[in-house]
């Protein structure tokens, strides 16, 4: 899926449809996502299509692959855990997780919406910081897409 | 949000209010918003990072789940005791923002001259702030703004000295999305006591919440490198706050 975006990319930046090289990256992530949008389609209507994951065993991820997600999963551990109060984890957890609408969550557990925003953004600040401590680039997103499709 | 006149409607503002990060990734936008927000972070690296960090997160809490690390709490009834102080408050913030419309001094510079350029007066200094990363759950510093109109001199420490020049931009967040810039100043200087030091007018900062990015800054282009950010309340005066008698 991120070779066939790729692909399409370059096409279309040798085509002039791109317009500044510097949006490559933007442009690869869009076009990957919605390669998976199309994906998860198909795969919703064509239920043939599915196969039972068990009988796959020699296709699972690729180690590097699998290797990033566990290192994304050990950090956002951390990043979870320095959280301070069980209420701040149910609110990262209820928003990234479940998706569950900001209002609601607010409304639920009775939060204020600075204090939620400020969660929120404390979090993901977090994570970011973690990140880039860690070495991590924009390239190791794609690992994410494998991750949700 | 439905038709072609989307694509100039995105903007910092309308991310954050309508939380389109995440509800990209939960595949809640409609198409027009969906076309609008991707033809914004195609040409917004910053909205694009800040895109990637959610999808981390996302991604971190499903393989956690999948795992039976994490585990949903039980539900309880929380104190609704401060909701309502606390929305007022952001009330006051997001209008504070559409009140600095009017072209005015910088917000910040390297200097206290620069800063008053513009002014018929200058303004006289006001308190110092030393700003460092800290490891607790709350703001890095909090500044209280003068009863009247003066500069507040913050001296910043890098968390690495390895740039010979740093780029101090300033960020308003309103909620969950990239922060707003709202002012920057570049080519700043390392004092000798290691902290880089920048003079912000109180008459242009309102009360709320701030983050202060400071990267390095080669002095060629736009593009340099983070380093470190910092997340700052500024407060109200405490005269303004107090109640009349």
């Amino acid at each position: 899926m991120l070779n066939e975006a790729i692909v399409i990319a370059l096409e279309h930046m040798r085509s002039g449809r791109l317009g500044e090289s510097e949006r490559i990256a933007g442009y690869v992530f869009k076009i990957t996502m919605n390669l998976l949008r199309n994906h998860q389609r198909n795969m919703n209507n064509r239920m043939d299509l599915r196969t039972a994951t068990d009988s796959l065993p020699s296709l699972g991820h690729p180690d590097e692959v699998d290797l990033d997600q566990q290192r994304i999963k050990q950090l956002v551990r951390v990043v979870i855990e320095s959280l301070g109060t069980a209420r701040d984890r149910e609110i990262v957890r209820r928003y990234y997780l479940d998706e569950e609408q900001k209002e609601r969550i607010c409304a639920t557990l009775g939060v204020s919406a600075l204090s939620f925003d400020k969660l929120i953004f404390r979090a993901r600040q977090r994570l970011k910081a973690l990140l880039e401590s860690r070495g991590f680039s924009r390239g190791d997103f794609f690992c994410i897409l494998a991750g949700m499709a | 949000m439905n038709n072609r006149s989307d694509h100039s409607a995105m903007n910092r503002q309308v991310i954050a209010e309508q939380q389109v990060l995440m509800r990209y990734l939960a595949g809640q936008l409609s198409d027009a918003e969906r076309e609008a927000f991707e033809a914004h972070y195609v040409g917004h690296p910053q909205v694009l990072r800040e895109l990637e960090v959610a999808a981390k997160l996302k991604l971190g809490l499903i393989l956690l789940r999948d795992s039976g690390e994490l585990v949903a709490p039980s539900r309880r009834h929380w104190q609704r005791g401060l909701a309502a102080a606390a929305l007022l408050f952001v009330i006051v913030a997001v209008a504070s923002w559409f009140a600095t419309r009017t072209p005015a001094p910088p917000l910040l510079a390297a200097s206290i001259s620069a800063l008053g350029e513009s002014r018929q007066t200058p303004l006289l200094p006001a308190d110092t702030y030393t700003i460092e990363r800290t490891r607790s759950r709350g703001f890095d510093a909090s500044v209280e703004l003068p009863a009247t109109s003066r500069t507040i001199c913050l001296r910043v420490l890098p968390e690495s000295l390895s740039a010979t020049a740093y780029r101090l931009q300033l960020n308003a967040i309103a909620a969950d999305a990239a922060p707003r810039e709202i002012a920057s100043v570049r080519l700043l200087r390392v004092d000798a006591d290691g902290l880089v030091t920048v003079y912000a007018s109180s008459e242009r900062l309102q009360p709320g919440t701030y983050e202060l990015i400071l990267s390095g800054d080669s002095g060629r282009g736009a593009a340099t490198q983070a380093v470190t950010s910092f997340l700052i309340l500024i407060e109200p005066a405490r005269a303004a706050v107090s109640s009349p008698k």
